[in-house]
């Protein structure tokens, strides 16, 4: 594997780790959040918004660029099997030029609101305190741009 | 250039979504692709990218849907941490004096192990690793024992946790705890429909299956993860369905605690390292961003079609021809086995949702029955060719020598006795919506 492929990899393995860990702070709050209620009837305050606004975007946008390096995107190779390898290879090189190109603008998008949130300090209320919602909306531009990334790499890809 | 009219732009939508499916992209950017063009030609642009891109965060920001990765995490450690294993031992001790014994096994385990896990290619790939093997050193049949495991693995999108369900659920508004209790009758007859069909085979054709004394002895089958596993799953289930049902938590906080409890299980094994949690917890992370991806394209078509009116449409012609609801259904039936042929499970139940819906909703069809149906459609669909994924996913834990087409060739008998299960499913709705109403009241 070249170099940049390498570099790219650490990047998307990165992202991918981001969503994992997410996920696995996502698993010990539900749970303590449900314990407390069982045991004490005191729910942790906030736990839905928390998990919708903070942890999920970082779950489900972490590793897409990891998916779309080792080709674990959901998609229909039906044609595939009738077409000569070349025309197949011409036809993913196509096709991860509409994923870069699509990617970049949603990174650019959602990257504009990203930063509006981050410029006016965008929190969830909670009663007595807030919790900041932005970094939530701050991965996705970043998710889209690792995405390109990682359509571009495949298609350099022999 | 004529201009489109909302209705053209509707179905020059849905053209494109299978047009750019075909070409192989990536099925969420397909439909999202396909939305984004429709709503530029119906909206001013910077109203149509708006839309769109808001659309991302909108849906991933959601507490409904952590259920996806929670449960997902739940499988992911389930398979890592091999608890497929005692639970197959069990049912081969059990079913071996059955014809086609081990054949059974290996399909009651998929049910149980799908039970447990959620998920039907962690099934297929779990169970079909272990019973495979085995089914072929006893001489079965290739066919028969690689189709099962294919077969086996679709069961887990009926009985719960099943993770379509959540998702027809959250879209189609409709109670996810409900359609988790209606998913067990159909999941049960459709297991015992196969282990019927196995068995009259079996029975009829001894080439298929050797009796027991050609079979390994049940000493053969046992190791040291037999028994945990045997109690670990029925565990996990139980904690789960318990906790629901019960109030103490919701279908979504299921999936965490679920996890908790798969996890505690598991780390005192030698076998289950921090290693495999982690890579269990980032199976899981790749598996959502897949699965989520093609979800939120298609939020963004169901934006896109509600702009052109085309779902409504349909409705208004359905109610204008008085088609009965038996044709509508039948026709529906016809509609989704094809989308299930060429189509992911995400794809048909979100494509389904997104233009079907209000046609049902308009004629008052029991929104949970028809979510049951949808993923019956949907399981058939995974071992349909050419698409099958299960049967992709039987290949490739099976021995190189055996074909595609020669599991295809066993899996034409499970859609036999599917063809039973529908028509039971079809004709009689009370087999799906009895226990959600003893249980919720109608």
């Amino acid at each position: 594997m070249s170099k940049p492929s390498q570099q790219a990899r650490l990047i998307f393995s990165f992202g991918e780790a981001l969503g994992a860990l997410a996920l696995c702070l996502m698993v010990a709050h539900i749970s303590i959040d449900v314990a407390l209620q069982a045991l004490i009837d005191l729910p942790l305050r906030g736990t839905s918004e928390i998990v919708s606004e903070i942890y999920m975007p970082f779950v489900v946008f972490g590793a897409l660029a990891a998916v779309q390096d080792r080709r674990e995107e959901i998609r229909v190779d039906l044609v595939s099997i009738i077409l000569p390898d070349r025309i197949n290879a011409m036809l993913d090189r196509l096709v991860q030029a509409l994923v870069l190109v699509a990617a970049l603008w949603l990174a650019w998008h959602t990257g504009e609101q990203a930063l509006r949130a981050m410029m006016i300090g965008e929190r969830i209320e909670l009663g007595t305190f807030a919790v900041a919602s932005w970094p939530g909306k701050l991965i996705l531009p970043f998710a889209f741009a690792f995405l390109a990334l990682s359509a571009a790499v495949r298609a350099m890809r022999p | 250039m004529p201009e489109l009219s909302q209705l053209e732009t509707g179905i020059a939508v849905l053209v494109a979504v299978l047009t750019l499916i075909f070409l192989r992209v990536p099925v969420g950017l397909a439909l999202g692709l396909s939305a984004f063009l429709g709503a530029a030609v119906l909206l001013p642009m910077p109203a149509a990218v708006s839309l769109m891109t808001r659309v991302p965060y909108e849906f991933a920001a959601s507490w409904e849907f952590a259920a996806v990765p929670l449960f997902l995490v739940m499988g992911a450690v389930i398979v890592r941490a091999g608890m497929a294993e005692g639970l197959f031992q069990l049912a081969g001790r059990l079913l071996s004096g059955l014809p086609g014994g081990l054949a059974i096994a290996t399909n009651f385990a998929g049910a149980a192990f799908g039970a447990a896990s959620g998920s039907s290619l962690a099934t297929t790939v779990a169970i079909g690793r272990l019973a495979t093997p085995q089914m072929l050193r006893a001489g079965y049949d290739p066919a028969l024992a690689t189709a099962v495991t294919a077969c086996a693995g679709t069961l887990a999108a009926l009985i719960p946790p099943s993770i379509p369900l959540i998702v027809y659920g959250i879209l189609a508004e409709q109670s996810v705890a409900r359609l988790f209790l209606a998913g067990i009758v159909p999941g049960l007859l459709t297991a015992f429909a196969y282990a019927l069909m196995i068995a009259l085979r079996c029975h009829f054709n001894l080439a298929l299956a050797p009796r027991k004394s050609r079979q390994p002895p049940a000493d053969d089958l046992e190791d040291e993860t037999a028994d945990w596993g045997v109690v670990a799953l029925p565990i996990i289930a139980i904690i789960i369905l318990g906790g629901i049902y019960s109030g103490l938590f919701s279908p979504g906080q299921a999936g965490a605690v679920g996890t908790v409890a798969a996890i505690l299980i598991a780390l005192p094994r030698k076998d289950f390292q921090w290693r495999d949690l982690a890579a269990a917890f980032a199976d899981a992370a790749r598996q959502t961003a897949s699965i989520l991806f093609v979800a939120i394209g298609a939020f963004m078509l169901t934006r896109t079609m509600a702009l052109t009116g085309l779902p409504f449409a349909l409705a208004d012609l359905v109610e204008a021809w008085a088609v009965s609801p038996l044709v509508l259904i039948l026709g529906a039936s016809l509609l989704f086995v094809l989308l299930g042929m060429v189509l992911d499970t995400f794809g048909v139940m979100l494509l389904s949702v997104a233009v079907l819906l209000p046609v049902f909703e308009r004629l008052d069809f029991d929104l949970i029955w028809l979510g049951i149906i949808i993923v019956k459609y949907i399981e058939i669909g995974l071992i349909t060719p050419p698409v099958g994924l299960n049967v992709f996913a039987a290949k490739s834990v099976a021995p190189d020598q055996i074909s595609l087409p020669t599991i295809f060739r066993g899996v034409v008998w499970f859609l036999v006795a599917e063809v039973f299960v529908m028509a039971c499913l079809l004709g009689f709705p009370s087999i799906v919506l009895w226990l959600p109403n003893q249980v919720f009241g109608v």
